[in-house]
């Protein structure tokens, strides 16, 4: 049985989630009390992630710890057709792991902007803010040709990967961090989609499909 | 709109919508200057156009006459007062196969201009607010948010009288806020100095500020900068308005007493009370006519305007008892100009029996001589926090160096930025901001300058 170190309000605790429950894997949360318990950085939880982060899956006592390495774990170990990570598929792996790579960023900027208006860690709001909007351009044009060879999904495929899974929290949760997307009708529409597949999971702030 | 054989025939090719974070205006004035190419497939052969103004949203091209017939639409959208969307048509519409790798390059050629005009606006703003000219001496060590300011350029500078410059600054991006007859913004100058400024608008004159700014002979840097360093075209950090010089305007007859360059709030007062039913008067003393600020403003004013030139300190006096005359209820003065006039203005109008409340005016400086010898304590009453205030600090440098963020902008007594009210002790005032009823109520403090005659002031903070 698996076991994910789990905080509700964590972008990246959610992809471990989002991910769980679209491949219908059996799991139990733990909940870590995050915020204001810092219980993250208490010494029994240190034993299992000495770097103090969440989330970390316990999969029978193989502990693995970093929301990308869990994906890449579980959709390797437990997707059986192997699209949300494609190893397969040399060119379309590519793909996955360049928009992996470009999460990064959105995690850097979209997100860090919604833990400092929300739990208030100290960054600089207005460099997270403007960092985010590049990116959304970038991220909304892309999209928007896409759309325009009747691809719904970041990589050309026509199903999701760990690419939208990874990028999907952070976009949607931009307001909470004071970026709205009005100015990006393309990712609108992509965030619809996803919120629209089987076993789409929600969580504090992310609403189902069909409202903005 | 004019048709436009080619778009309306058949279908076009819709381009990709582009937000810009301009005014429509911005992107207007770029638009009409802009070349963008044809997407004809072979790249080095694409032949230019450049759009002209159909109406005041629209901007077409149209070439109906070559071998290769094209034209082009663009619409633009207002957002929001930052932010416009150009909507794009091009006729023909390409083959099926060039579809994509058209859409891709009139993307390419949007994209390319939106930059032009997001790089005129956004980049040197963001340069100059962070980078240049934000003050980095420690007096103001709390800077309020950069929301708080506004990025304006001076678009006019001219020489309103003798030693007078006007200036006239707009926004660079966002709207100005509006503002009422007597407020002040403050000017974030390159050399680290913030100074006040009355805003001389008359009412409806939205879109720009207009201020005017004395040539000082002993200035401490502002005024110098401002008139020798400024130019047209340059951009400075503004923050307000700020309103501590209100106009009632629910008064039979209003008295406007202006001295030198002490006209600047009051022309704003008259240009609105222009506009009123209200009778009103501004007097304007000034040295020589050549000192006469503002001319044209002035000259709207018509029979409302008096002017007094060239009197000494016992005429100026004489010609203020006799137009103020004894207190009606139906009367209130305004008064602006130098400190040793406003204060004899004061001293008149008390013996003439005008209520302090009805005796209003605005100090540009404060030349008291500020005593600073005193030590007490000030205990917070909301905070639950007690500082002492050694000799030689001020009642704000100790509660900025504890953490108490208070807002201040003159620091001198005479704007009433960092005004905090008194819940128990009593005052030492030394600000010309309170008049004389409001200083012996003791209920509010300017803690750039006044002190505690008691061993302790209890403050509302």
């Amino acid at each position: 049985m698996i076991t994910l170190y789990d905080y509700e309000l964590s972008v990246n605790c959610y992809k471990v989630r989002l991910l769980l429950n679209f491949l219908s894997v059996p799991h139990k949360l733990h909940s870590i009390d995050f915020f204001p318990g810092w219980e993250h950085k208490s010494e029994w939880f240190k034993e299992i992630n000495p770097l103090g982060h969440i989330p970390v899956v316990d999969d029978d006592g193989y502990i693995l710890r970093d929301s990308n390495a869990i994906l890449i774990y579980l959709a390797t170990k437990y997707d059986d057709g192997l699209k949300w990570y494609p190893t397969q598929q040399a060119e379309l792996l590519g793909e996955v792991s360049q928009w992996m790579m470009f999460s990064e960023g959105t995690t850097n900027t979209a997100s860090a902007a919604r833990l400092h208006d929300s739990l208030g860690y100290e960054f600089d709001i207005d460099a997270c803010r403007s960092g985010a909007h590049r990116l959304f351009r970038v991220l909304d044009e892309h999209l928007w040709f896409r759309e325009q060879q009747n691809l719904p999904w970041l990589c050309s495929a026509e199903f999701p990967t760990l690419a939208d899974l990874v990028i999907f929290p952070d976009v949607i949760l931009s307001e909470e961090g004071g970026i709205n997307r009005v100015s990006y009708p393309a990712i609108r529409r992509w965030t619809d989609r996803f919120r629209r597949l089987p076993s789409f999971s929600l969580m504090a702030g992310v609403l189902p499909a069909g409202t903005i | 709109m004019p048709a436009l054989d080619l778009l309306d025939e058949g279908e076009p090719l819709v381009l990709r919508s582009l937000p810009i974070d301009a005014s429509l205006e911005e992107v207007q004035r770029h638009l009409g200057g802009h070349e963008f190419s044809v997407h004809t497939g072979q790249n080095d052969q694409n032949p230019l156009f450049g759009l002209v103004p159909s109406d005041q949203n629209s901007f077409c091209y149209q070439n109906s006459a070559s071998a290769d017939p094209f034209a082009a639409r663009f619409l633009l959208q207002p957002f929001s007062s930052t932010k416009t969307i150009i909507h794009g048509l091009v006729a023909p519409a390409p083959e099926e196969g060039d579809r994509l790798a058209s859409l891709l390059h009139y993307n390419t050629q949007l994209t390319r201009f939106r930059e032009e005009v997001e790089s005129s606006i956004s980049v040197s703003a963001d340069l100059w607010l962070e980078d240049i000219h934000r003050p980095t001496h420690g007096r103001r060590g709390i800077v309020l948010s950069t929301a708080d300011e506004i990025e304006v350029e001076v678009v006019k500078k001219w020489k309103a009288a003798t030693d007078i410059a006007g200036f006239e600054l707009r926004p660079a991006g966002t709207e100005l806020p509006t503002f009422q007859p007597g407020a002040h913004i403050d000017l974030h100058l390159a050399n680290g100095l913030v100074r006040q400024y009355s805003l001389i608008n008359g009412p409806g004159e939205q879109g720009c500020y207009q201020i005017g700014v004395k040539l000082e002979q002993d200035s401490r840097g502002g005024s110098r900068f401002l008139h020798e360093e400024v130019q047209e075209g340059d951009r400075i950090a503004i923050a307000g308005p700020h309103n501590n010089f209100g106009l009632r305007r629910d008064t039979p007859r209003t008295v406007l007493l202006a001295g030198g360059i002490g006209v600047t709030p009051l022309l704003a007062m008259a240009q609105a009370l222009d506009r009123t039913e209200l009778g009103f008067t501004l007097h304007y003393f000034a040295q020589s006519t050549e000192h006469l600020a503002f001319q044209d403003r002035l000259g709207e004013l018509g029979n409302r305007l008096r002017t007094h030139i060239g009197l000494g300190p016992e005429e100026t006096m004489q010609t203020v008892e006799k137009t103020l005359g004894s207190y009606d209820h139906l009367s209130q003065v305004y008064s602006c100009g130098p400190p040793q006039m406003i204060n004899a203005i004061r001293d008149t109008a008390s013996s003439l029996g005008w209520p302090p409340e009805a005796v209003h005016y605005e100090y540009f400086k404060n030349e008291k001589t500020i005593d600073q010898l005193s030590a007490f304590e000030v205990h917070l009453a909301r905070s639950g926090v007690s500082l002492s205030v050694d000799s030689g600090k001020t009642i704000l440098e100790v509660l900025r160096a504890n953490g108490v963020p208070l807002p201040s902008s003159c620091e001198q007594g005479a704007c009433g930025t960092c005004e905090v009210a008194v819940l128990d002790g009593v005052p030492h005032h030394q600000d010309v901001y309170l008049n004389d009823s409001e200083h012996e109520a003791g209920n509010r403090i300017m803690t750039c300058v006044s002190r505690a005659h008691s061993k302790q002031l209890v403050l509302d903070i």
